[in-house]
């Protein structure tokens, strides 16, 4: 297992290295940000001097060199907007972002396994229907529509849970049903056709002719079986989540990392947008590790090598 | 002796896209208590699904239609599913041909073994322990709390049939239902195996049903033997009337073509033809177009079991009594 | 699967003639599956109807989509009070005529939903043969760079690629393209991994066939129906990825029309006009339900190992 975790490990450099590559051509391609984080009246010495103080004006492999130095550091430079460590604005902003992540999940997990389990024991019933359905409609709709119809019903027109913000459980409710949808269709699909597919296995007949209550054979044995796919889709999406919760926490105003790169965007604050790429990339590698991980411990059949 | 289960005109049919197959179709025998009954048969026989209708296995679109499971004087078709859990696992219990789908991949032997005992016997987790790791010394497991310990397929697949055969006399039932135990065993293995089995049903005093297409088996360890064809029961003898005289054609045919060690022919008879397939079986007697002594009345009529005297019983027009009579009213009809 | 077996058989390439014969059968073969697939013919239709109305948007459309009205601002669908049947759908705060801008907003949906396929598709492909074929070195960098592009998720990658680049169509198209290759690549990747230890690619290896030939010949026409079916389904993902960041204001620019702009609008009327953002979402979704359907049919049919449950 060590060796195997080893060999995992070492994948990471290599990945975080091309991800950085990437990000700083980006912010190569895009050209000095003097231009727009000046006066429109600064005169030309001024510019160069600012495009200097900055490192601007270096060739590419000097630039290229500095920002690995500074990375090494964890500094990804001043946040334009607000002056301060774009990398500990981010940090800063991670707890909402993991805060709304979890509770998404927590909602998709708590539909999908008991919808896809009962829609997979009783197939071709209305509960069936019904998940199927889901599980299609799920992926088909766009989830800031989805946000934005929660809205118009819940808020705008039973005025039942708040419109947008923080501050009280039932903010998180919308945000978190917008993003765990999508998740929660995907969970559902995978649960009804891995449990259709375990409960015509051989080791179920031997259960049931062992006595067991249908719902203890379905549980116990069936069940468990069907865990390790879903858990390596549940981690799986947990990273696509990251990527969902952009356009969610920006409807919902939820006070996320999201926000802050929609707003740094829209702001043209690239230290921002490269502390969150790097961020949300190292997250999403480790969760992508720990996946493996975990299929591995939970499916006793696979060795680790 | 007395009857262990009785089994009445038992008919399992199959609702599929293509019609109604009748799989089992009405099917009658009894098993004894202590002694080991064998239903022999080719793939498709409906001798698989004949057990299975007795532990009321049979999976949608199947459905048991007709007929009775007579236990301890109850009929097994009718019981409530509560009672019927109770029986199962614990009265009777059953192993299965592939040892290593039959058991749960990713659940423990030892949980999969305590799980009977805790759910029949009320035993504590402590004490279904220690008797599980009794069982797999019994069924001639060495290391037993290793073995306790480990998951299926850590396990060669002659150990893991005898991890089946400890978890179904961990009850100690009264009849156990063995379905091609051996199959899909090395020979070695096999032989080992049935040994271990015909040791447990003396030690338990449990009654067999072994369900398999190989005579072999058979002759090792059966009392009495049932052979099934298309659905029905076409003979059943005691297993030394079956060796030495077999009365139906396919009988015959079978023996015919099931290899001996110590027989000096060296070609064997297979029988010509195919199992005809459920869903569109020939009229009259099923066999009749594999038959070598097919009669104008075997392509009309299906022939009832007849008993011959002794307990033996056949399904054949060779031997009905009124063989002659319905012969001359056959040729007068034409 | 005719075709893929006989291929198989044999270690030449199959005679044109013949496969042409074939694939005539197979389209037929096809069409008679399609038509006892209930979800596959819906999905047929749904897709046709959405490329038919793009096609044609000049025509069927009752109304110029960007033609100001301030006589007829946010006037709702024809069932509710105040509504007609002038105004179908109703409409948007400038009086614009919301079916109208529905039927055109479809355009941008297909052209950006296929062709950022096609980018993607090209460009995985490509990179998905060449690592599967040639393995070591080339394999591992091909992959850790697989890697490096699935630990950026799609929205956020095309996000940071429009802040940078000029926003507009091409850039739109080929940005989603982008994020897209990956899936192909590493689909491409394992199946000429086994395709390439298959008897037939061994032979004609041995006959001296150059690797240009065997990748071209043998391993792309056997990969082939895979491509489709993923192609097919990603269009859904690519027309989601569209809306999401024209809603953003960072893909299509107005006055082009998006079905993502028009929620994106409308969303500031959500209080009073619910129609403004209900529409364009309802569009999105029956177009991508219609491609998915399409898709899972196609999976069915074409690639017997994925055969999964139906529903």
């Amino acid at each position: 297992m060590w060796k195997y975790l080893a060999k995992r490990l070492l994948q990471i450099p290599p990945v975080l290295f091309i991800v950085t590559i990437m990000i700083f051509v980006l912010v190569y391609i895009a050209g000095d940000p003097v231009a727009t984080m000046l006066p429109a009246d600064a005169s030309p010495e001024e510019i160069a001097q600012f495009r200097h103080a900055l490192g601007f004006d270096q060739p590419f492999y000097v630039q290229f060199g500095n920002y690995i130095l500074d990375l090494f550091r964890g500094d990804f430079g001043e946040s334009y907007q607000y002056g301060t460590s774009a990398l500990g604005l981010v940090l800063e902003r991670l707890p909402a972002t993991l805060e709304l992540a979890t509770a998404s999940m927590i909602i998709a997990i708590l539909i999908a396994i008991p919808l896809g389990i009962i829609s997979a024991v009783k197939p071709n019933t209305v509960i069936d229907f019904f998940a199927t359905s889901f599980s299609v409609l799920g992926k088909a709709i766009p989830n800031f529509w989805l946000g934005i119809m929660l809205i118009l019903v819940f808020s705008v027109t039973l005025k039942v849970l708040p419109v947008s913000g923080t501050g009280s459980y039932s903010h998180i409710v919308l945000p978190a049903i917008t993003l765990g949808t999508a998740m929660s269709a995907e969970i559902t699909r995978l649960v009804r056709s891995s449990m259709l597919e375990i409960l015509h296995q051989d080791y179920i007949r031997t259960a049931r002719s062992k006595g067991l209550k249908y719902s203890a054979v379905v549980i116990k044995h069936a069940f468990k079986n069907s865990l390790v796919p879903v858990i390596t889709i549940t981690f799986l999406q947990a990273a696509a989540l990251v990527g969902g919760s952009l356009i969610t926490e920006m409807i919902f105003a939820w006070p996320g990392l999201g926000q802050l790169i929609i707003q740094a965007v829209y702001a043209k604050d690239l230290p921002i947008i490269q502390a969150a790429v790097f961020v949300t990339a190292s997250m999403i590698i480790f969760i992508n590790i720990l996946t493996d991980i975990m299929y591995r411990v939970l499916d006793p059949r696979i060795k680790f090598n | 002796m007395t009857k262990m289960l009785e089994v009445v005109n038992l008919k399992t049919h199959f609702y599929t896209d293509k019609g109604i197959i009748p799989s089992v179709d009405g099917v009658s025998f009894t098993i004894d208590k202590g002694q080991t009954t064998a239903i022999v048969g080719e793939s498709g026989c409906g001798k698989s699904v004949t057990s299975y209708s007795i532990m009321r296995l049979v999976d949608s679109p199947g459905k048991v239609v007709d007929g009775e499971v007579i236990f301890e004087g109850k009929d097994l078709t009718k019981i409530s599913e509560k009672e019927m859990r109770s029986i199962r696992g614990n009265d009777i219990s059953m192993i299965f041909q592939e040892p290593l789908s039959s058991l749960n991949p990713v659940v423990k032997i030892g949980k999969q073994l305590i799980e009977t005992l805790i759910l029949h016997q009320k035993l504590t987790k402590k004490m279904a322990k220690q008797r599980s790791i009794e069982m797999l010394n019994k069924v001639g497991l060495p290391r037993a709390d290793k073995i306790y310990e480990s998951y299926p397929h850590e396990l060669s697949g002659g150990m893991r049939q005898r991890v089946m055969i400890a978890m179904a006399l961990a009850c100690s039932p009264k009849l156990l239902i063995a379905d091609e135990p051996t199959t899909a065993l090395d020979v070695t293995i096999q032989a080992q195996i049935l040994k271990l089995m015909k040791g447990l049903r003396d030690d338990f005093d449990t009654s067999i049903l072994l369900i398999t297409h190989d005579l072999g088996v058979v002759a090792e360890i059966a009392d009495k033997v049932i052979v099934m064809y298309s659905g029905q029961v076409v003979e059943e003898a005691d297993v030394f009337s079956l060796f030495a005289n077999p009365r139906h054609p396919y009988t015959k045919g079978l023996l015919n073509s099931t290899p001996h060690l110590d027989d000096e022919k060296d070609d064997l008879e297979p029988i010509k033809g195919n199992v005809p397939s459920p869903a569109n079986r020939p009229t009259g007697c099923s066999f009749h177009p594999r038959c070598p002594h097919v009669k104008a009345i075997c392509r009309k009529e299906s022939p009832n079991l007849t008993s011959l005297g002794d307990s033996n019983k056949v399904r054949c027009w060779l031997y009905e009594e009124n063989q002659e009579e319905l012969l001359y009213a056959e040729n007068i009809g034409r | 699967m005719e075709l893929n077996n006989q291929a198989e058989l044999s270690p030449y390439p199959v005679e044109s003639s013949r496969q042409k014969e074939n694939m005539s059968k197979k389209f037929l073969v096809l069409l008679k599956k399609l038509l006892t697939s209930k979800t596959g013919v819906v999905g047929l239709l749904i897709v046709l109807t959405v490329c038919l109305m793009a096609l044609l948007a000049p025509i069927i459309a009752p109304y110029d989509p960007n033609k100001i009205d301030t006589a007829n601002m946010l006037k709702p669908p024809f069932w509710l009070v105040n509504g007609d049947l002038s105004h179908i759908l109703g409409t948007d705060n400038l009086g614009r005529d919301i079916l109208s801008r529905l039927i055109y907003g479809s355009r941008i949906s297909i052209i950006v939903g296929i062709l950022s396929v096609v980018v993607g598709g090209l460009i995985g492909v490509v990179f998905g043969l060449i690592a599967g074929y040639y393995g070591g070195i080339v394999d591992s960098i091909i992959m850790r760079l697989v890697d490096s592009f699935l630990a950026i998720p799609t929205t956020l990658f095309c996000i940071v690629f429009l802040t940078v680049l000029n926003p507009g169509l091409f850039t739109l198209i080929f940005v989603i393209g982008i994020t897209n290759w990956v899936m192909y690549a590493s689909l491409v990747r394992s199946e000429t991994l086994s395709i390439k230890e298959r008897e037939y690619v061994k032979a004609a290896k041995t006959i001296g066939v150059s690797n240009f030939n065997i990748i071209f010949r043998h391993i792309l026409p056997n990969v082939f129906s895979s491509i489709i079916v993923i192609s097919t389904l990603s269009i859904a993902g690519t027309i989601i990825t569209e809306s999401s960041l024209s809603f953003l204001g960072l893909g299509i620019q107005p006055p082009a029309i998006s079905w993502g702009i028009m929620l994106s609008e409308g969303r500031e009327h959500l209080a009073t006009s619910w129609w403004l953002s209900t529409f364009p979402g309802v569009a999105i979704s029956i177009t991508v339900l219609g491609i998915i359907f399409l898709g899972e049919w196609l999976r069915d049919v074409l690639d017997p190992r994925s055969r999964g449950t139906k529903s």
